[in-house]
């Protein structure tokens, strides 16, 4: 369980949250499946947050190369501007 | 030619004012089109003079201030620009020049561009590239966005300075790109497919969004963007697309074949990233329902435990041990009952012996009784006869002895005379002088004093 919540996106571990949410408000779930829902919502939480500051701010230009691929240099705003 | 005799010879102004009025009546307001070249404003006056040609002539032009206001901002009046003018053909007679006052004038080929974008937007439209089926929800939290513009001037300043304030944990990779001009459209065209073949989901930096656009300009400044290249490269993407044209107005049929339309640069980048305060109040709110959620379940679980427990279903044992107890109760009082019973009648039997008894008892008592008020009357006159007889014998006694009685003599005369302290008085030694003495005769006492003693 705990290795596919790993591999889930953002968007999809907060979908996936709240249908937990909503099933859980939604009542008629018994404990045992309650806390395991409940388990798994708080390491979606954990999981959403730590995607939330996942990636470092950074800039990149992307420009084609000689041989038909692309070359990805770094990019100075103003130095280009 | 006639002779000069019989001719009118016209002044130099007379002739060019006929030819004025002549041209002004006879051609009047005309369009005319060509190419500006020696466009000059004279900015004192606000009027502007230029020449209008064509491969085989020219002709003066003059655009006085007042129609210049009156003229679309965007229109360009520069050397080079075909345009159509509207205006009356006249002669500035003070030079001699044929010239045309202009009234109106915009681009030429206007008119074509237009032609050509609505034909070229029905025939994508037919094939099915704008439809709303095909448009596909954005990531809600892109964290590596591509972006297909200038790499100089204001909007890519604009979109990072969004992005970044929005959200800063986004990465940005921009393809820059000419965004008008000849080769614009191949360039942002070629732009696009290169995000979609460098930076797919299996590469190392899987764009999440790309931003296609430029700032504002003119309707042929953002030509490019209505390109049939560039609306199929957009269209063809794999990775959505936002496009935004800097026009607030009209729509580009590069926004037509994107994913999401924005008005501008900035725009895009504001709908491309959600505020990250949001996000983290979100997951805290869900974070929240969740322990509320739970905390809600285990209550309603434990009243229904509670419930359950008062339940007829849980409470039927209960009411059969309730029932097992009555019978226990009943058996136990109609055991008691029965001892009960049972007691009294073995009372009542003892009762009746001891009734019985007590009746002997009584019958003896009274016999005794009997005997014995017999016995006391006997006794009492045995006694009252031996008190009888004590009593004589007394009486002798006591006369015998009032015989012997000091006080006795009294009787006959005689006294008894004590000290105070009760001691007899025997002899004169007895009486000292000054002494008190009480002597004691048959009807009281007599107090006196010794005066002498010994006479």
């Amino acid at each position: 369980m705990a290795k596919k919540e790993e591999s889930l996106g953002f968007e999809a571990a907060l979908k996936r949250l709240e249908a937990i949410v909503e099933e859980m408000e939604s009542g008629e779930m018994d404990l045992d499946k309650m806390i395991a829902s409940f388990e798994e919502g708080q390491r979606l939480v954990k999981l959403c947050t730590a995607k939330l500051n996942e990636v470092e701010q950074k800039i990149e230009k992307i420009v084609k190369d000689g041989s038909g691929g692309a070359a990805v240099e770094p990019f100075e705003l103003n130095a280009e501007g | 030619m006639p002779p000069l005799a019989k001719t009118k010879v016209y002044s130099i102004t007379e002739i060019t004012r006929l030819i004025r009025q002549t041209l002004e009546d006879e051609v009047g307001g005309v369009w005319v089109e060509g190419e500006i070249s020696n466009y000059k404003l004279y900015t004192s006056s606000g009027h502007s003079y230029f020449v209008l040609k064509d491969a085989g002539a020219q002709l003066n032009a003059v655009l006085f201030s007042a129609a210049r206001a009156a003229l679309p901002a965007a229109l360009r009046l520069a050397d080079g620009v075909r345009v159509r003018a509207f205006g009356e053909i006249t002669v500035y007679e003070a030079a001699g020049k044929l010239q045309i006052k202009v009234a109106k004038i915009e681009e030429a080929g206007l008119g074509d561009l237009m032609r050509r974008f609505e034909a070229l937007k029905r025939k994508l439209q037919a094939e099915g590239l704008f439809d709303a089926s095909r448009k596909r929800p954005l990531p809600r939290l892109p964290r590596r966005i591509g972006i297909v513009t200038s790499p100089t001037g204001a909007v890519i300043h604009d979109i990072l300075n969004v992005l970044w304030r929005r959200f800063p944990n986004i990465q940005v990779r921009l393809a820059p790109v000419r965004v008008q001009g000849a080769g614009a459209a191949e360039e942002i065209a070629e732009a696009v497919a290169l995000f979609n073949r460098v930076c797919g989901p299996e590469s190392a930096w899987p764009a999440d969004l790309l931003i296609v656009g430029r700032g504002g300009g003119s309707l042929e400044d953002l030509w490019a963007f209505n390109e049939e290249i560039v609306a199929r490269a957009v269209a063809a993407s794999a990775i959505p697309v936002i496009s935004a044209v800097g026009h607030e107005v009209d729509f580009s049929l590069c926004d037509f074949a994107a994913d999401l339309r924005a008005p501008t640069p900035s725009a895009a980048a504001e709908l491309a990233a959600a505020p990250k305060a949001e996000f983290e109040a979100q997951i805290a709110g869900l974070d929240r329902a969740l322990r509320q959620a739970l905390r809600q379940r285990a209550a309603e679980l434990r009243s229904r435990l509670a419930a359950a427990r008062a339940s007829a279903a849980l409470r039927q044992p209960r009411q059969i041990t309730e029932r097992l107890a009555q019978r226990v109760d009943t058996l136990g009082m109609r055991l008691e009952h029965a001892l009960r019973r049972r007691l009294q009648a073995v009372r009542q039997q003892a009762a009746g012996t001891f009734g019985r008894l007590e009746l002997l008892r009584e019958r003896r008592v009274r016999q005794l009784e009997s005997r014995v008020a017999l016995d006391e009357r006997r006794l009492t006159q045995a006694c009252r006869l031996r008190a009888e007889r004590c009593r004589a014998r007394a009486l002798a006694a006591e006369r015998q002895l009032g015989l012997l009685n000091p006080l006795a003599v009294l009787e006959r005369g005689y006294s008894l005379t004590r000290t105070e302290s009760g001691a007899l008085v025997r002899s004169v030694g007895d009486a000292a002088p000054g002494r008190t003495l009480v002597t004691r005769v048959r009807d009281g006492a007599i107090r006196s004093v010794v005066e002498k003693a010994g006479i």
